[in-house]
C-alpha cells in the first residue's frame, strides 16, 4: 500500500534533527524536577487527596442552598456594596496617577533612560500584592475600607501604568509629527496627536483593572481593610455554611454581573461599534439556545426580584 | 454653485455653558424657601428649556409646558416626601424618589427623543431617574443631608447632583457628545464612592505625619526573619519558628505545584471553551460558562473554601491554586484559540480526521508558544497569591505575617513584606524575560 | 501534450463523482449552485473556470461534504455524500485530498508534521493527541514529500518556506491521504507565475503517474488551457461549458464570463 505514492526520483532524506528533541527532553525536565520537588517537599498524605473529592463535596453540600434571609441578604449586600467602592476608588486613584505615570514611562515621550527609571518603579509597585499593601498600610492608615482602596489604588498605579505605556508605546507616530510640523509644543503633541490614540486602549485596561480590582477587594476583609471578605472569614469561622455560601453566591452574582456589562463596554470602546442588543443576539438564536437563554433570564430576574425583597424594597 | 458646509462636530465647551445654566437654575431654585417646591420646580425646569434652546434644540410651547409642568410635579413630590415624617432613606424612600425624578425625565426624554434616537430619549428619562433616586442618599453620606430634616442647604446638593447628571446626559443625548453624560456621571459615581470608602486627603496626611508614633512599626525587624543558622553564611530564613518547614519554601512549591496542575487541566478545558474547537455549541456554552463562573471567584475566597474542606494546610493551598489558574489560563487561551486562523483546522478536517485528533494536529503547535508564555506568566501570579494564602491557614509565608500582625509586630511584617517583595520583582523579572523570547 | 493522462474515452470508466441535480442554498438565501448535473470518471483532469463568486469552491467542497447541498444528490463512489453520517463522511475524506489557495500549513510546526496530517485516518486517535506517529506514518509522509521534491525540507518549520513550497507542502500533505481523489481549489491564487507552472506541473504529474482523479479550480484562462483536459466552466451557480479544452474558443470563454476575456483573466498577461 504504501508504495503507492512513492517516486522514483533518488533525493537524499535529511535526518530528523537532534535539537528540538534535546530542547523537548530539557523542557520536560525542567517542568518535571521542580513540580516533584515541590510535590515531596509539602508532604501532603495519599490519606488527604483520596478523601478530599468527598470532603469538597460535603462542605458545597452544607453550603447549598445558601442562607437567602432577610437577616443575612441586609447584612451581606452592605458589604459586598463596600467592595464595589472600593474597588470603584482604588481603580480611579489608580487610573489617573497611572496615566500620568504612563507617559513618563514610554520610551517615545521621555527620554529612554528617565522611561526605564520610571518602568522599574512601576514593576517595584506592582510586584507587591494589594493584600500585603494593605497589611503595611493599617498601622499608618487604620483598619476599614479606605485603606483597602488606598492599597488597590497604589498596586493599580503599577500595573495601569506599565500597560498603559505599552500602549503609548505602540502607537503610530504619524499623528504626532503631523502636530510637530503644525509647530506645536511638545504637550500639545501628545494631547492631539497620542492620547486620542491610546485613549480607547487605556479605558478599556482601566476597566479591566476595575473587574480585576472588585475581587481584590472582595479578599480585603481578611486582614481587616473593609468589603465582604471579613464576612467570609466570620462565617466560615463559626461554621455557618449556608451564610458562607451566601457571600459566595453574592459575590459570584455581582462579579458576574459587572464582568458582563464591562466586557460589552470594552469591546464597545475598541471596536468604536454599537456592540448588537440582547434582542439581536436573540434573534440569531437557534430553538434550543433560545429556551436556555429565556430560562437564564428568568432565573436571574427571578432572584434579583427574590434579594430585592429580602431588602424590604417593597412599597 | 456654493456647495453648503457641512455642520462641524459639536465639542464639549459647546454645552458647557447650557448644563451650567441647568446647574445654576436647579440650585437657585431650590435655596428659595418654599414649602411646596412649586418655585424650585418653575426654576428646574426654565432653566432646563432655557439651556436646551441655548444648545440649539427646538422646543415648542406644547414641550415648554409639559417640561414645566413635570418639573414642578416631580419637585414638588420630592420636597413633601422629604418634608413628610415617613420619609427616612430607606431603600424604598430611594426607589420612591427615582419614580418622582422619572417623571420629569420623560418629559424631557420625549423632546430629546423626538429629535433623533428614540434611543437617547429613553437613556435621558432613565438618567434622571436614577440621579433623583442617588441624590438623597448620596446627599446624606457626603453629610449634606441629615434624613428627616430636609432643610434648604439639603435641597441644594441634591439639585446639583440631580442636574448634574440629569442635565448632562439630556444634553449629551440632544447633541450626541456621549462624553459628557459618561463624564458626569462618572464624577458622581467616584465622588460617592469616595464619601463611601471615607475618602479624606487631610485624614491621610495627617495619618502620615503620625506615622513615627506607631510602635513596632519601624525599622524593619530583619534579624527576626533571616534567624540563625547552622552556618553563619546560611541563615535558616525560618522566621522564629524553627520548629516548621521553611516558609519560605513552601510558598514556592505551593505555586509551582498549583499552576502545573492548573494550567495541565486547563488545557482541555481550553479546547472546549473556545467556538473554534469545542465539538459542539452545547458544550462550548456549558464549559464557558462554568469558567465564567469559576473566574469571579477571588484567590482567597478559594483559599478559605478549601481550608474549610480539607483543613488547614498547604493542600488547600495548593488546591486553591489550582481552581485560580485554571480559570486564569482557560480565559486566555480559548481567546487565543478563538484567534487562529481556522485554515489548517479545514485542512485537517478535510483528510478525514476525526475531531480531536484534528485539533490536536492543526490547533494546538499554533497556540502552544502562547500557552507556555502564560504558563509561565500564572506561575508569576501564583507566586504572589501564594503569598497570602497563609493569612487564611491555607500554608506558606503568609502564616507567619498572620502571627505577626496578630501580635501587632508591624515590625516584622514590613520585614516580611520588603522580602517578599524582592523575591516577587525578581521572579517577574525572568519570567517576563523569558516570556519576551516565546512569542 | 495536452490531457495525456487519460487513455480511452470517458464513459468506458469507472464513475468516480456524480452531480444529480445539485442545488446549494446559503444560510442568508444565496443560490450558490443552481440545478447542477456532471460526472467525472477515474482518473480524469478536470478543470473548473468562472469569475469569482462563481460558485467553484462550493461545487469543489460539496464533494466532500464541506458544504451541505440542498437539493440533488453528489455521489462519491459508492457514497451518498448528503446521506453520510459522520463517520462514514470521514471516511469518505480520508480519500479525498484537498488542497487550499491559502495553503492552510501549521506554521508553527515542522513540514513533516504538516504531512503527517494526512495519516490522520490511519492512525489511532491516541497516538495522534500525543504526536506519536507511526514508523509506518511517518514513512508515508517522507515519500509524499519525496513526490513533490522537497523532502530535504521536512524538518523546517512550515513557516521559513516560500510560497511554492508551502503549496508542495499542501499537496504532499494530500498525497499522504493516498487519495483517488484530489481536490485543489484555486492552488495557485497566491502564487507568482513561474512557481505556478511548478505547482501545475506537480500536479498533472500526480495525476499521470498515480491516477488520481484530479478537479482543479483555476482562474486564469492560461493555465486552464495548459493543464487542463475537460474543463468545466461555471457562470452564477450554473454549468455553463462542459467539454475538451482543446475545443474552447474566445466565444465559450465569453459565455462563461459575460464579457470578452481581458489580459486580468491570464496569468502572464498574454494573449490567448
Ligand atoms: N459560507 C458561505 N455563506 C454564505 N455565502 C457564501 C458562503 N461561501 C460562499 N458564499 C457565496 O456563494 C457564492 C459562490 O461562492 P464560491 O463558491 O466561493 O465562489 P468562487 O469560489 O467561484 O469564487 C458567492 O456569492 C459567495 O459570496
Ligand atoms: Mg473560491
Amino acid at each position: 500500500m504504501s508504495t503507492a505514492i512513492a517516486a522514483d526520483t533518488v533525493v537524499t532524506r535529511p535526518r530528523p534533527p537532534l535539537r528540538p528533541r534535546v530542547i523537548r527532553w530539557l523542557l520536560t525536565l525542567a517542568v518535571l524536577v521542580p513540580a516533584l520537588w515541590s510535590a515531596f517537599g509539602l508532604q501532603i498524605s495519599w490519606e488527604q487527596i483520596r478523601s478530599a473529592p468527598a470532603d469538597i463535596w460535603r462542605l458545597l453540600v452544607a453550603m447549598f442552598p445558601p442562607d437567602l434571609s432577610p437577616e443575612m441578604v441586609e447584612r451581606a449586600l452592605p458589604k459586598l456594596m463596600e467592595s464595589l467602592w472600593i474597588a470603584w476608588v482604588g481603580t480611579a486613584m489608580g487610573a489617573g496617577l497611572s496615566f500620568l505615570f504612563a507617559f513618563a514611562a514610554a520610551t517615545n515621550v521621555t527620554s529612554t533612560w528617565a522611561a526605564n527609571g520610571t518602568r522599574m518603579v512601576l514593576n517595584a509597585i506592582r510586584a507587591v500584592p494589594e493584600l500585603l499593601v494593605a497589611m503595611v498600610l493599617i498601622p499608618v492608615t487604620g483598619l476599614g475600607a479606605w485603606t483597602g482602596a488606598l492599597a488597590l489604588g497604589i498596586h493599580s498605579i503599577g500595573t495601569l501604568g506599565k500597560l498603559s505605556a505599552e500602549v503609548i508605546e505602540g502607537i503610530d507616530e504619524g499623528p504626532v509629527e503631523a502636530a510637530a510640523a503644525t509647530g506645536g509644543t511638545r504637550l500639545q503633541q501628545i494631547r492631539w496627536g497620542m492620547v486620542p490614540q491610546v485613549m480607547p486602549h487605556v479605558v478599556a485596561y482601566w476597566l479591566y483593572r476595575f473587574e480585576i480590582n472588585i475581587r481584590a477587594s472582595a479578599v480585603l476583609g481578611v486582614v481587616g481593610a473593609g468589603g465582604i471578605g471579613a464576612e467570609l472569614v466570620s462565617q466560615l469561622r463559626f461554621r455557618d455554611f449556608p451564610r458562607a455560601g451566601t457571600v459566595l453566591f453574592l459575590t459570584i452574582f455581582v462579579v458576574l454581573a459587572v464582568d458582563a456589562v464591562s466586557a460589552r463596554v470594552r469591546r464597545r470602546i475598541i471596536s468604536g461599534q454599537p456592540e448588537p442588543g440582547p434582542i439581536a443576539l436573540f434573534r440569531e438564536m437557534v430553538g434550543w439556545q433560545r429556551a436556555l437563554a429565556a430560562v437564564a433570564v428568568v432565573v436571574v430576574l427571578a432572584l434579583v426580584v427574590f434579594i430585592l425583597f429580602q431588602l424590604q424594597l417593597a412599597l | 454653485m456654493i456647495s453648503d458646509r457641512p455642520e462641524p462636530p459639536r465639542r464639549v465647551s459647546s454645552v458647557l455653558l447650557p448644563l451650567l445654566m441647568i446647574l445654576a437654575a436647579f440650585t437657585v431654585g431650590a435655596v428659595i424657601p418654599d414649602p411646596t417646591g412649586v418655585v424650585w420646580g418653575l426654576a428646574a425646569s426654565g432653566g432646563t428649556i432655557f439651556a436646551l434652546r441655548r444648545a440649539g434644540i427646538a422646543i415648542g410651547g406644547t414641550g415648554s409646558a409639559v417640561v414645566v409642568i413635570a418639573g414642578v410635579a416631580s419637585t414638588s413630590l420630592t420636597v413633601w416626601l422629604a418634608g413628610a415624617e415617613t420619609f427616612d432613606l430607606t431603600p424604598s424612600s430611594t426607589f420612591v424618589l427615582g419614580l418622582v425624578w422619572l417623571v420629569f425625565g420623560g418629559a424631557v426624554g420625549l423632546i430629546v427623543g423626538r429629535l433623533g434616537r428614540p434611543s437617547a430619549g429613553t437613556n435621558t428619562a432613565l438618567m434622571w431617574a436614577g440621579a433623583g433616586a442617588l441624590a438623597a442618599p448620596m446627599a446624606v453620606t457626603l453629610d449634606l443631608l441629615s434624613p428627616g430634616e430636609p432643610d434648604l442647604t439639603a435641597r441644594a446638593a441634591m439639585a446639583v447632583l440631580i442636574a448634574l447628571v440629569g442635565g448632562a446626559s439630556t444634553l449629551s443625548a440632544a447633541t450626541g457628545i456621549r462624553g459628557l453624560a459618561i463624564g458626569a456621571t462618572v464624577l458622581v459615581i467616584t465622588v460617592f464612592a469616595g464619601a463611601q470608602v471615607g475618602f479624606s486627603l487631610i485624614g491621610l496626611f495627617q495619618n502620615l505625619g503620625a506615622m513615627g508614633d506607631i510602635p513596632n512599626f519601624w525599622p524593619p525587624d530583619f534579624n527576626w526573619a533571616i534567624g540563625e543558622g547552622t552556618w553563619w553564611w546560611l541563615p535558616s530564613w525560618d522566621f522564629g519558628s524553627p520548629t516548621l518547614a521553611s516558609p519560605l519554601l513552601e510558598t514556592f512549591r505551593i505555586a509551582i505545584l498549583g499552576s502545573l496542575i492548573g494550567c495541565l487541566v486547563a488545557l482541555p478545558v481550553s479546547f472546549l471553551a473556545s467556538r473554534i474547537t469545542a465539538p459542539g455549541r452545547l458544550s462550548y456554552l456549558l464549559d464557558k460558562g462554568f469558567m465564567n463562573v469559576i473566574r469571579t471567584i477571588p484567590d482567597l475566597f478559594w483559599a478559605m473554601f478549601f481550608v474549610a474542606a480539607v483543613s488547614i494546610g498547604p493542600f488547600a493551598g495548593v488546591l486553591a491554586l489550582i481552581f485560580f489558574s485554571l480559570a486564569i489560563m482557560a480565559k486566555l487561551l480559548s481567546e487565543t484559540i478563538d484567534a487562529v486562523d481556522t485554515g489548517p483546522l479545514e485542512a485537517a478536517r478535510a483528510t478525514g480526521g476525526s475531531h480531536f485528533p484534528a485539533v490536536r494536529v492543526s490547533v494546538l503547535p499554533e497556540v502552544l508558544p502562547n500557552y507556555v508564555a502564560y504558563a509561565l506568566y500564572i506561575l508569576e501570579i501564583n507566586i504572589r497569591a501564594s503569598v497570602v494564602l497563609g493569612l487564611v491557614g491555607a500554608g506558606g509565608i503568609g502564616r507567619v505575617l498572620e502571627a505577626q500582625r496578630s501580635f501587632f509586630q508591624f515590625d516584622r511584617v514590613l520585614a516580611v513584606v520588603i522580602l517578599i517583595f524582592v523575591i516577587v520583582f525578581i521572579v517577574d523579572q525572568i519570567s517576563v524575560a523569558l516570556r519576551r523570547r516565546l512569542v | 501534450m495536452r490531457g495525456a493522462g487519460i487513455a480511452g474515452p470517458p464513459r468506458r470508466r469507472r464513475i468516480m463523482i456524480q452531480f444529480d441535480d445539485v442545488e446549494v442554498t446559503y444560510r442568508g438565501g444565496l443560490r450558490a449552485l443552481k440545478g447542477v448535473t456532471l460526472t467525472i470518471v477515474d482518473g480524469e483532469l478536470v478543470v473548473v473556470v468562472g469569475l469569482s463568486g462563481a460558485g467553484k469552491s462550493t461545487l469543489l467542497r460539496a464533494i466532500n461534504g464541506f458544504v451541505p447541498i440542498t437539493g440533488g444528490s453528489v455521489r462519491v463512489g459508492d457514497v451518498r455524500v448528503e446521506q453520510a453520517r459522520p463517520k462514514e463522511l470521514r471516511e469518505l475524506r480520508s480519500g479525498i485530498g484537498m488542497i487550499f489557495q491559502t495553503f492552510n500549513l501549521v506554521k508553527r510546526t515542522s513540514v513533516i508534521n504538516n504531512v503527517l496530517m494526512g495519516c490522520l485516518p490511519t492512525v489511532p486517535g491516541w497516538r495522534s493527541l500525543l504526536g506519536l506517529w507511526p514508523a509506518e506514518a511517518k514513512e508515508r509522509a517522507l515519500q509524499a514529500l519525496e513526490r513533490v521534491e522537497i523532502v530535504d525540507k521536512a524538518y523546517i518549520r512550515a513557516s521559513d518556506l516560500s510560497g511554492g513550497q508551502q503549496q508542495r507542502v499542501g499537496i504532499a500533505r494530500a498525497l499522504a491521504q493516498q487519495p483517488t481523489i484530489m481536490l485543489a481549489d484555486e492552488p495557485v491564487a497566491s502564487l507568482d507565475p513561474v512557481t505556478s507552472h511548478t505547482v501545475m506541473r506537480d500536479l498533472r504529474r500526480i495525476n499521470r503517474d498515480l491516477g488520481i482523479t484530479t478537479l482543479i479550480n483555476l482562474h486564469f484562462l492560461d493555465l486552464a488551457r495548459a493543464y487542463g483536459k475537460r474543463m468545466i466552466g461555471l457562470r452564477e451557480g450554473e454549468l455553463v461549458y462542459d467539454g475538451y479544452i482543446d475545443d474552447v474558443t474566445e466565444e465559450t470563454f465569453r459565455e462563461i464570463y459575460g464579457r470578452a476575456v481581458t489580459p486580468d483573466d491570464l496569468l502572464e498577461g498574454a494573449e490567448l
